[in-house]
């Protein structure tokens, strides 16, 4: 299991088009996937628990992978976030 | 059309909404009520057959959504059609239904009651989120649910809309006018909505006459009942009676005569019998209106909003997108001139973020925010400059209060030329600025302002309110909200007259320009351009060349020196009726309304 912490960094938040590309990038992957925010828990591959962290510009969240290639995936995801899920 | 006799014994009611959409349609009401579903909870025996049920529904909800993706994407692009496409992914969120699904069979309840309880607890979850946008997200979710409980249902939906019905709603989203708009409608009744939401603009572009904001609508129809929708005055009469029926099918004859009327004449100029020549422009905010205002003969697009590009899209989209909406905005307006209004966020209409203010109308707003945005106003400016390489257009400011603003967004203009010139992009060097005038201290200063820019641009809307004092959308003071007050035209009489002195061109492109009562003031008052919704525009050319640009100074003389808007209403609406009888009998008359 890898585990790291990201911070939303576009100006509008982890709002329903980051989600949805989150939830499609999580979806390559095999490894389980669990992003968490002050205790509550959602499964990265899905797009309405996603949406329901209501994740703000500035919210620091917790993401976790399981799986042979969590790695990778976890690399992917914090790029992911990084690059302010390409938005401004 | 000739409505059978099955509901006759009804009673005849008449209610009334906002105009959003002209023209006459008489037929019989679909009632799409999207809200009424009433989810009962039941233990099944079988559980496999209510998975197969939901199975089937999501399909179909699914099914459903792809045509909408697919026609958005055409109609209005791919990123803002992206919405549709997180509902899909909504659809097929794995996590989600395998929970549902476990439910069901462990639980042996029906289908339609797991969705629904499902659903509700995440939507509970966002709802609880202090964040405003996200508050909202939870409806994008809440529609999900419905579609999917709707087909479980099997109940019939729009897609399936059969005959040529009156579509009667609570309220019509984007989704259903897209749908819509491929099936045969005479016509559309909704409960809520206002004459600029996006159905409505939808629906004059489209040419189907529409009634919104009505209240109860959804209330007082039944399916299958007989109505008469009337887009000019905006009413709709329910369980019309013979006599009634009667009456608007000889109005709907000749609206339908006049219209075919005007239309035959709309290429042809604005011009007075004494010879002044005006323009007369159409306010766009989609681009699908734009093959309206070519047909409605528009001498250009006075008012281009930018807004909806945030509304729709969630976002600020960047430089490369909004010079693509620009470019074809230009282009689909050639050869005539397009008036770009940079953002006007703020106030009643859309904040960035997390934003609110105890007075959003006397707040950040218009060129206030993007002046502290330099950032957002320079890349805008930088879209609109790459755009006119493609043809003719001009630059707007709203919300203007004192000419050092006007002198500061200028600076950025200069600087997003300099910025392009560098990059060796082209562009029209000679773009014309302007400002719209809508607040009092601007409309006082106008002559100081006129030397920085070449046109001014009067807001109707904000300037009376702002005037007067009076916010219109509170219900206790809205009967004071009054544009056609003294002071109003005494202030548009002074803009007009301190552009006229400082040489440039002074329009207007409130909701006072599309009025066909206030026509002949203006164009007595001396206003070169007139700008307004393009389903209007017809009538106004039809009055401006029906009227003498002399009687018309001296009629705005007399009006000026009026004590009340009553006074000044009544002198406008003796005028239409004696001059212009066949206008003022389909826009203004409430004769035959009982």
């Amino acid at each position: 299991m890898v585990q790291q912490e990201v911070v939303v960094k576009n100006r509008l938040g982890l709002h329903t088009r980051p989600a949805a590309s989150l939830v499609k990038l999580a979806a390559k992957y095999k490894s389980e996937f669990y992003l968490e925010r002050d205790g509550y828990r959602v499964n990265g591959k899905s797009i309405i628990g996603v949406m329901t962290l209501a994740a703000e510009e500035g919210a620091r969240i917790l993401l976790e992978f399981e799986g042979e290639d969590e790695q990778s995936a976890l690399a992917a995801m914090v790029d992911f976030f990084d690059r302010g899920f390409d938005e401004p | 059309m000739n409505p059978d006799a099955s509901h006759s014994n009804a009673e005849e009611i008449v209610i009334r909404g906002v105009a959003a959409s002209p023209g006459i349609a008489i037929g019989k009401a679909l009632v799409l009520k999207k809200d009424g579903i009433v989810v009962e909870e039941k233990n099944v025996d079988d559980p496999a057959a209510e998975l197969e049920r939901l199975r089937k529904a999501i399909e179909r909800s699914a099914h459903e959504l792809e045509k909408i993706y697919g026609t958005a994407r055409e109609k209005i692009g791919e990123d803002k059609a992206k919405i549709f496409e997180a509902q899909l992914l909504i659809l097929a969120d794995p996590v989600f239904f395998d929970g549902v699904k476990h439910k069901i069979s462990r639980n042996k309840k029906n289908a339609e009651f797991v969705v629904s309880t499902e659903f509700s607890k995440q939507i509970e979850q966002l709802r609880r989120s202090d964040n405003e946008i996200f508050k909202q997200r939870a409806t994008e979710i809440e529609d999900a649910k419905n579609r999917i409980l709707r087909n479980l249902a099997e109940a019939k939906l729009k897609s399936r809309v059969e005959g040529t019905p009156i579509i009667v709603t609570s309220e019509l989203t984007p989704a259903d006018a897209v749908l819509l708009s491929r099936s045969a409608v005479l016509g559309y009744v909704s409960d809520f909505g206002g004459a600029r939401s996006h159905a409505s603009i939808l629906s004059r572009s489209l040419g189907i006459p529409a009634v919104v904001g009505l209240k109860e609508a959804t209330k007082h129809v039944t399916d299958g009942a007989n109505l008469i929708l009337d887009g000019y005055r905006g009413t709709v009469v329910i369980n019309p009676s013979e006599s009634t029926l009667k009456k608007f099918t000889e109005r709907k004859a000749w609206c339908e005569q006049l219209d075919n009327e005007l239309m035959s004449e709309a290429a042809e100029p604005a011009l007075t019998t004494d010879g002044r020549r005006v323009s007369v422009e159409a306010n766009i905010e989609l681009l699908e209106e734009l093959p309206l205002m070519q047909s409605h003969g528009a001498d250009g697009v006075g008012l281009f909003r930018t807004e909806p590009l945030i509304i729709d899209s969630e976002s600020i989209p960047d430089e490369t997108e909004q010079t693509e909406v620009f470019r074809k905005a230009v282009e689909g307006a050639a050869p005539n001139p397009v008036v770009f209004r940079t953002f006007d966020i703020g106030g009643d209409k859309v904040f960035i973020g997390e934003h609110s203010e105890q007075n959003p109308f006397l707040g950040w707003r218009g060129i206030r925010m993007m002046l502290d945005r330099p950032d957002l106003m320079r890349e805008q400016l930088r879209a609109i400059l790459r755009a006119s390489a493609s043809g003719k257009c001009r630059i707007m400011y709203p919300m203007v209060a004192t000419a050092d603003e006007v002198i500061r967004a200028n600076e950025l203009l200069d600087e997003a030329k300099k910025s392009l010139d560098a990059e060796g992009v082209r562009y029209d060097k000679e773009i014309e600025v302007g400002v719209m005038i809508e607040i009092p201290s601007a409309a006082l200063m106008s002559k100081e302002i006129s030397r920085h820019v070449s046109f001014l641009s009067i807001g109707t809307n904000d300037l009376t309110q702002y005037l007067l004092a009076v916010d219109r959308t509170n219900e206790l003071v809205a009967n004071l909200f009054e544009e056609f007050h003294p002071a109003v035209l005494r202030t548009i009489k002074f803009i007009i007259d301190s552009g006229h002195d400082a040489g440039i061109r002074v329009a207007m492109c409130g909701e006072m320009a599309g009025n066909p009562l206030a026509t002949v003031m203006l164009l007595g008052l001396g206003l070169d351009e007139f700008s307004a919704v393009s389903s209007t525009l017809p009538v106004l050319k039809k009055i401006i060349r029906g009227t003498n640009y002399k009687s018309a100074r001296k009629f705005a003389r007399q009006l000026l020196k009026m004590e009340s808007a009553d006074e000044v209403k009544k002198a406008l609406v003796e005028y239409l009726r004696t001059r212009f009888e066949r206008i003022y009998h389909t826009t203004i008359s409430e004769e035959n309304l009982d």
